[in-house]
């Protein structure tokens, strides 16, 4: 069904990308959202199903050894929907609508025709990368507010900093009460 | 940020905690934003005795508001939650939003305008630029408390630096910066919890609320309202701090408005307020200082977020004069996980080993004094569309850039150098690296990073080719006035924040002196 209105769309991955920048990412969001059947991107609160997307998306590219923070155990998806909240409501939108188009881009990219959600880890993996190494300056500009959201969301999270040495308590610079809070945090307390 | 109810310092009140709806004000000067140069117009008018008002679209935070959280103090303390870009994105713009401006989180390094750009300006037609400069220089210098930089506040990403430049006998040195009660915590970028920066707010904002000047925060202004080429007042809407979303309208009637936005804000509040342009000059001309990051990996531990984060640089390459074939400021440069993260190339279990370096990596970034400008175009709420795009001359300046940071890296003993080129390249040695040129860049390749937009309303004696005066009268609109960054008629190749707190003190002093 995607698959058949996507061709409708657009025979070449530029065709699609160029209809993408001339309706607005925003209506595409919201179009994709109704074809899905899911709730419209909203400002303010990301949507389970596209919280799915970002947190498919986290796994690959956070996707790292052994003895580093589990993604899914550490509230990097949290983390990460809170920094977009402080956005403009419009960009709010967009980056949410990004996420939709996500979900159905592998249609249109590969490498299989499923949803994003649906691929396999090393799936999704080679579909970020199709993002990041694009010849589509949209697409490449996509992925990095893509990965400037998913970094922020992880690499924030105390559980993630013992594996690089990295402490804000142990820090002699700071200060009470920032102190006393950031030494719960790192003892993982929850103090916010 | 607490939900709790907060009082403010006297004569500052949040526009959302108040009961009347649209909320109507008076005043004989309102000055649109509290940055470097808004807070230093807002300082001088009030310890004149002027009846000042500063209306300012960010909140107001104490050092103990300072939480030290990544993903919390960027989305409160930056421009657009901390996502401002260029429309193609390939340049991300940080910018402040708040009490103070992006004097809030900036690394307080502290210069004076190049004798090269001051020459270059009177040329164009700027005027007073002679001894009386100078003075004010000294003058808020003296206020700010700019200093050398002592050597127990140079950290160990500094210190690499320092030592790669000395080592091939390269300019540059270590700086002065504006900070007292500095504990060198390392958290300048996001908001300092010891209030250790002489910045706007401490020095200029507290002190003018003390001697009268009122303040209203957490309103944005989008229109300068004008009647028969006078200015009347501006106009706007309160924002929520806790969801950003518009509240009660607001209206302050004033003969005389100071734009003090920044130089994205000012003129997109200008257009916006269809003041009047008859050259179309209002939000050209705008400068960057784009920069790329380049990382170098040590044997020994950096752990460069410790410490004081700026301190040294390089100016080997920073020629100033019209045509320069070398263009580029090195400063060294740290930030904290979240932000290293993204400026990391890739993602996955690559990136993550590359974090696993993260305490020992040092970081030069490369700035580009650019001689090509963009614009700037008003966008919906804070939004505002910045069109800029480098081309081949000055992504030669950034392949210069990388190539010299990863010299000096390597010259202080750096393993390992990573340029965050698209593929990425890791190098062990400088042969690696030594034939990067501008043909293998583009957009996202290197991502860039800009701090110091500046121009858009610039000065200078003819209406034809300048927007303001050479003391930031707008040359159409009566009671217009400018005070930011926007003011400079070229990018000037450094730190900006002093010759901008100069220019809204010689401002000031002009509209005081003419009778406001
Ligand atoms: C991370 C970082 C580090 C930096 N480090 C240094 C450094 O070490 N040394 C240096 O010299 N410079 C540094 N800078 C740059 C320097 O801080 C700025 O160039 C300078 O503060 C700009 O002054 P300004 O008055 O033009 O604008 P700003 O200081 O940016 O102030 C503009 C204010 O206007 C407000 N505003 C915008 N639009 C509206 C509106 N419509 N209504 C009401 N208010 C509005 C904003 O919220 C903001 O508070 C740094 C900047 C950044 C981002
Ligand atoms: S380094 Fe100094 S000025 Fe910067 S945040 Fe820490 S204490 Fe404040």
């Amino acid at each position: 069904m995607i698959g058949i209105w996507l061709k409708r769309w657009g025979r070449s991955p530029e065709e699609i990308s160029q209809k993408v920048q001339a309706l607005g990412l925003i209506r595409t969001g919201q179009l994709i959202s109704r074809l899905l059947g899911k709730s419209p991107p909203q400002a303010r609160e990301v949507a389970p199903w596209l919280q799915n997307i970002l947190e498919a998306a986290m796994e690959v590219m956070c996707a790292y050894d052994e003895g580093m923070a589990d993604v899914a155990e550490c509230g990097a998806l949290e983390a990460a929907c809170g920094f977009t909240t402080g956005m403009p409501h419009s960009t709010q939108e967009e980056f949410q609508s990004l996420l939709a188009v996500l979900e159905v881009a592998p249609y249109v990219f590969g490498p299989r025709r499923k949803r994003f959600t649906e691929l396999s880890s090393r799936d999704r993996e080679v579909h970020l990368q199709g993002w990041e190494r694009s010849m589509l300056a949209p697409r490449r500009g996509a992925f990095g507010a893509l990965k400037s959201v998913v970094m922020m969301g992880y690499w924030t999270r105390p559980e993630a900093f013992s594996s690089i040495g990295y402490s804000v308590a142990s820090n002699p610079g700071v200060p009470e009460p920032q102190q006393s809070q950031w030494k719960a945090r790192e003892e993982g307390h929850n103090v916010d | 940020m607490s939900t709790e109810p907060r009082s403010y310092p006297e004569g500052m009140t949040a526009a959302s905690s108040r009961a009347e709806v649209p909320i109507r004000m008076k005043a004989d000067v309102v000055v649109v934003g509290l940055g470097a140069g808004g807070g230093m117009v807002l300082h001088d008018l009030a310890l004149a005795g002027v009846d000042v008002l500063g209306v300012e679209m960010g909140g107001h935070f104490t050092p103990e508001e300072m939480t030290l959280q990544e993903e919390k103090m960027l989305p409160s303390l930056f421009c657009e939650g901390a996502s401002r870009a260029t429309v193609d994105m390939a340049i991300k713009v940080m910018q402040g939003k708040g009490v103070g401006g992006s004097t809030i989180h900036n690394t307080n390094l502290c210069k004076r305008l190049p004798q090269a750009i001051v020459t270059k300006w009177a040329r164009a037609g700027v005027e007073g630029l002679g001894p009386e400069l100078e003075r004010d220089f000294e003058a808020v210098e003296k206020l700010l408390n700019v200093h050398r930089i002592p050597d127990d506040r140079v950290n160990a990403n500094n210190e690499v630096l320092l030592r790669g430049i000395e080592s091939l006998g390269y300019e540059g040195g270590r700086l002065a910066y504006n900070r007292k009660l500095c504990k060198a915590s390392g958290f300048c970028e996001l908001g300092c919890p010891n209030d250790g920066k002489e910045n706007a707010t401490r020095r200029l904002i507290l002190p003018a609320l003390k001697n009268g000047a009122r303040v209203l925060i957490e309103a944005r202004v989008d229109r300068v309202l004008h009647e028969a080429n006078e200015v009347v007042g501006v106009a706007g809407r309160a924002v929520d701090p806790e969801t950003g979303a518009d509240g009660a309208p607001f209206e302050i009637r004033a003969p005389r408005v100071v734009l003090s936005a920044s130089a994205t804000g000012s003129a997109a509040v200008a257009i916006k307020s269809g003041v009047p342009d008859p050259y179309a000059l209002i939000g050209e001309r705008l400068h960057l200082h784009p920069g790329a990051f380049v990382m170098g990996v040590f044997d020994e531990p950096i752990e460069g977020w410790l410490g004081v984060p700026q301190s040294a640089e390089c100016t080997e390459f920073l020629d100033y004069s019209e045509g320069a074939s070398q263009r580029v400021w090195l400063v060294s440069g740290f930030t904290h996980p979240g932000a290293a993260a993204g400026l990391m190339p890739g993602f996955g279990p690559a990136h993550g080993a590359m974090m696993g370096l993260f305490p020992h990596v040092a970081a030069i970034i490369a700035m580009v004094h650019d001689h090509q400008s963009g614009r700037v175009r008003p966008g919906e709420g804070e939004r505002v569309h910045i069109h800029y795009q480098l081309d081949a001359d000055e992504l030669a300046q950034v392949a210069l850039g990388l190539r010299e940071a990863a010299r000096i890296l390597f010259a202080a003993g750096a393993r390992q150098v990573i340029l965050p080129t698209s593929p990425p390249r890791i190098a062990e040695d400088m042969s690696e690296v030594a034939e990067i040129s501008a043909g293998d860049l583009g957009p996202f390749n290197p991502p860039m990073v800009a701090v110091h937009p500046m121009s858009t309303m610039w000065m200078g004696s003819d209406p034809k080719t300048s927007v303001v005066d050479s003391f930031g009268a707008h040359h159409h609109l009566k009671g217009l006035v400018v005070a930011d960054g926007s003011l400079f008629p070229s990018s000037i190749g450094g730190p900006p924040q002093i010759p901008i707190y100069t220019m809204g003190r010689r401002v000031a002093r002009a509209m005081v002196e003419r009778g406001l």
